[in-house]
């Protein structure tokens, strides 16, 4: 009887564990990108991203992608991370507007930038001049790295295709007219947009706000030159890459601060002699607290801007 | 909760790993090759993990053909040989130091086949302490090619930059060499690499004698400590190929002013 009561019991934990098995492996679930729009301007939605690195719990949600209704259809700036994101996106767009998407800018090469235009028709996409032949030498490289990094969001994602070059000058679509300003610095193209009719500036990359900017692909000196150029432009509010969206010029101030530090400690550490891993170690100032990421970021930037040092600035020595 | 007590055992006992010892004869990091990495590289000598044998990473693999990796085992004293392994490249084998004359430390770059443990093994006497982490990383490195084709500066093959600095109680030496480090395994490249580099001092006493293996990243970095020689005002490099070039420079030694103490600590105001 007692040997009875222990096997009833027993069946009734098997039961009860068979009916939480379906809710357990959460992780089978389909992956879904919480899209969260935040209107930052009349008829304008900034979907912010995620202040931190690309990991597989964010599947690369990680930059600002913002669109902007017109009387012709929807215009994205950037695409996001991945085709999943950009499906996501894409239905957002149409949801917002009740219009079809008609143009996608592309700011620059990143991954968590453009690999979600593979969503988008070919021919609503838009990048600079060299964009659509960086892609196709670099884009395989882009998505393996993200594929490794982010997993299963990436699922179905390839390299987008370009159809339209975005040149300097004004593109008018219904009735916003968005003035493309070519730079560079960030990485070796850079696309900016000023939509005049709002005073909304799209710097891309180029700006970071409250995030510690990133430096694979960048060029300090012509970074700063692009900042200048930022800053003349009067704006009524600025969209950075990464970070909250603002009037004023705190992002174009902070970013070109940050660069500077990353180079004078980077400078610094060279010349005390110190190698990649001990010039990551070093201190970073009281002021860099404020920026998500900081630390990693700024090991990351020993490694893309130390070893150009290294092959410059080392003494040539003669033969004995 | 009577129906969850045959479970009870597994919530209440701690993970082994977490309890994995930092000094003995387990390997804290896991690894299915360790033994045969040992067999073949340590001999027959006992080998210990000890956490004075620092292995530094990266936080993140930013280019697989060029891991920063540093090697610090000071806290041992001195040593007679340190080794540079990783379990899973194809060339487990990095790197060769031998610190006749100089501190158990050794910064390079390698290249990466994928995510491996990095080890050093220092040998003191006939003891190997070993120390390691695992570094994450994709394909590509040793026999993947690569994205942009690989651009060797044939002109200024074997230029050798470095300098050197005075610290505290020794010196400090960076260089770097235009020269490939070509695996073999590339169709079409065959072996092409610096296999030997000495440091010695102006009267030829070896201070550091090196040996490079095919994960060494192309245009060899190096930083090394090697101790201030009693005579001299320069340290001569010689470094030779697998075609047996031989290229040799001579690196002027700073005086010792306590040069190193003073600007490092005026660089705190400049930021």
């Amino acid at each position: 009887m007692r040997e009875t009561t222990l096997t009833r019991r027993a069946g009734l934990a098997l039961g009860l564990c068979a009916t939480a098995l379906p809710w357990l492996p959460a992780e089978a679930a389909p992956l879904a990108y919480p899209l969260a729009p935040v209107e930052i301007a009349p008829r304008v939605w900034t979907i912010y991203g995620a202040p931190e690195p690309i990991t597989r719990a964010n599947g690369g949600a990680i930059a600002n992608i913002t669109v902007l209704d017109t009387s012709d259809g929807a215009v994205l700036i950037d695409a996001g991370p991945s085709h999943r994101y950009g499906t996501a996106l894409k239905a957002l767009a149409e949801r917002l507007t009740g219009k079809p998407v008609v143009r996608v800018y592309l700011t620059h090469i990143h991954a968590d930038h453009v690999l979600g235009a593979t969503a988008f028709a070919p021919g609503t996409v838009s990048g600079g001049p060299a964009l659509r032949g960086d892609l196709k030498r670099a884009g395989t490289d882009l998505t393996n790295g993200m594929y490794r990094v982010a997993g299963d969001w990436m699922r179905g994602t390839g390299v987008p295709e370009p159809g339209r070059v975005a040149e300097a000058g004004v593109e008018i679509i219904g009735e916003r007219r968005f003035r493309i300003l070519p730079l560079a610095g960030h990485t070796r193209e850079d696309l900016c947009l000023f939509e005049e009719s709002s005073g909304l500036l799209f710097p891309g990359d180029l700006v970071f706000l409250d995030r510690a900017a990133t430096t694979p692909d960048a060029d300090p000196e012509r970074w700063r030159g692009a900042l200048a150029s930022l800053a003349e432009i009067d704006h009524r509010l600025l969209i950075p890459g990464h970070g909250p969206v603002e009037a004023g010029r705190r992002g174009i101030d902070q970013t070109r601060r940050w660069l500077d530090t990353v180079e004078a400690r980077i400078g610094d550490g060279f010349s005390h002699g110190l190698d990649v891993t001990e010039l990551m170690e070093t201190p970073l100032p009281d002021w860099t607290a404020g920026l998500a990421v900081a630390r990693y970021e700024f090991a990351r930037s020993v490694m893309h801007l130390l070893p150009a040092l290294e092959r410059r600035d080392l003494p040539r020595l003669t033969p004995a | 909760m009577p129906f969850l007590s045959p479970f009870r055992p597994f919530i209440d006992r701690p993970l082994a790993r977490a309890a994995a010892p930092s000094s003995g004869s387990r390997d804290p990091l896991d690894s299915p090759l360790w033994p045969i990495m040992a067999e073949r590289y340590l001999g027959r000598r006992r080998a210990v993990f000890d956490d004075a044998v620092q292995v530094v990473l990266p936080p993140v693999t930013e280019d697989q053909t060029q891991v920063p990796v540093t090697v610090d085992a000071r806290a041992l004293g001195s040593a007679d040989e340190v080794l540079v392994i990783a379990d899973l490249n194809p060339f487990p084998l990095t790197l060769r130091l031998e610190p006749v004359a100089a501190k158990p430390f050794v910064a390079f770059r390698m290249k990466i086949e994928q995510g491996t443990p990095i080890r050093a093994a220092v040998r003191r006497g006939d003891v190997w302490h070993v120390g390691g982490r695992y570094l994450d990383a994709a394909g590509g490195g040793c026999s993947v090619p690569p994205v942009v084709e690989k651009k060797v500066d044939w002109k200024s093959l074997g230029e050798t930059r470095a300098r050197v600095w005075s610290e505290a109680d020794d010196l400090r030496l960076r260089l770097r060499m235009t020269h490939p480090m070509d695996t073999g395994m590339l169709a079409n490249i065959p072996l092409f690499l610096i296999e030997e580099l000495s440091v010695a001092d102006a009267a030829g006493a070896v201070l550091a004698r090196l040996t490079l293996q095919e994960p060494v990243a192309d245009n060899p970095t190096l930083t090394l400590l090697p101790d201030r020689p009693a005579a001299g005002e320069a340290l001569t490099l010689k470094a030779r190929n697998t075609n047996g070039t031989v290229f040799t420079a001579r690196v002027p030694i700073p005086p010792n002013t306590a040069s190193a103490a003073a600007p490092a600590a005026g660089q705190k105001g400049r930021l």
